[in-house]
């Protein structure tokens, strides 16, 4: 694990994107925070939020091969997920 | 629906999202002739079946709760098991998406195991090896040495 996985300071989108797909995964399972879980016809997506972005993960295999990882810091992108956010878990 | 299993070492496994329950039964597969992974769909179903089969003193070797379940939560299963003097010394591991630190911590005060579901192959891989290092050393023993 690289220097940047073992930090637990605030992470940009820009500095997120900067890393290779192995370090992203890394950081992701240790400080994502999981907002919820949807399917389409081709894909299962994950959405994550790390600090003050978001990370959608679409899976061709279910967390076995990934397609693609799509970074946004908007949250027009919690709409699809809207009815999984666990109220109880942001109010704590 | 769970069905009772006597022969093997029961690894059972309570989780609400059926791919992932999936998972972790095909991550369990090279155990297979050691290891009988057994499923609920949630923490109501884990309890009952847990008690049932503490009645007719069966004991799994490990017991994995995803947090999030309806009906009964992991963290309430996980309580409850703890009041129950026979469930409460088998293993435990919460196995979550979450990476909450307050999910860790509740584990921790429960003398559970807290592991991340993973999220790619490579991570995938050396899940199956972390839970059965939850297990007891002689049950690992046994599942490993069967192994080779």
């Amino acid at each position: 694990m690289s220097a940047l996985c073992r930090e637990v300071g605030i992470m940009r989108m820009s500095e997120f994107e900067l890393l290779c797909r192995k370090e992203q995964l890394a950081i992701l399972q240790r400080k994502g925070i999981y907002v919820g879980k949807r399917k389409t016809t081709k894909f299962i997506k994950l959405l994550f939020q790390l600090d003050s972005f978001y990370i959608e993960i679409s899976y061709v295999s279910y967390r076995l091969s990934i397609h693609k990882m799509r970074y946004c810091d908007s949250a027009s992108i919690l709409d699809p997920y809207l009815d999984q956010i666990d109220v109880e878990y942001l109010v704590a | 629906m769970v069905k009772p299993v006597t022969l093997k070492n029961i690894v059972f496994y309570a989780d609400d999202d059926a791919d992932d329950l999936e998972l972790v039964q095909d991550a369990f597969d090279r155990y297979s002739n050691n290891v009988k992974v057994v499923t609920a769909k949630d923490g109501v179903q884990a309890l009952s079946y847990l008690q049932s089969l503490n009645e007719q003193a069966i004991t799994p070797c490990l017991i994995i709760l995803d947090i999030n379940m309806p009906m009964l939560n992991g963290r309430d299963v996980l309580r409850r098991i703890k009041e129950i003097p026979p469930l409460a010394s088998i293993p435990v591991v919460l196995f979550t998406t979450s990476s909450s630190p307050l999910d860790k911590e509740f584990a921790r005060k429960y003398n559970a195991g807290f592991i991340t579901k993973p999220l790619d192959v490579s991570q995938m891989k050396i899940i199956t090896d972390l839970f059965i290092d939850h297990c007891s050393d002689e049950i690992k023993k046994n599942i490993r040495k069967r192994l080779q």
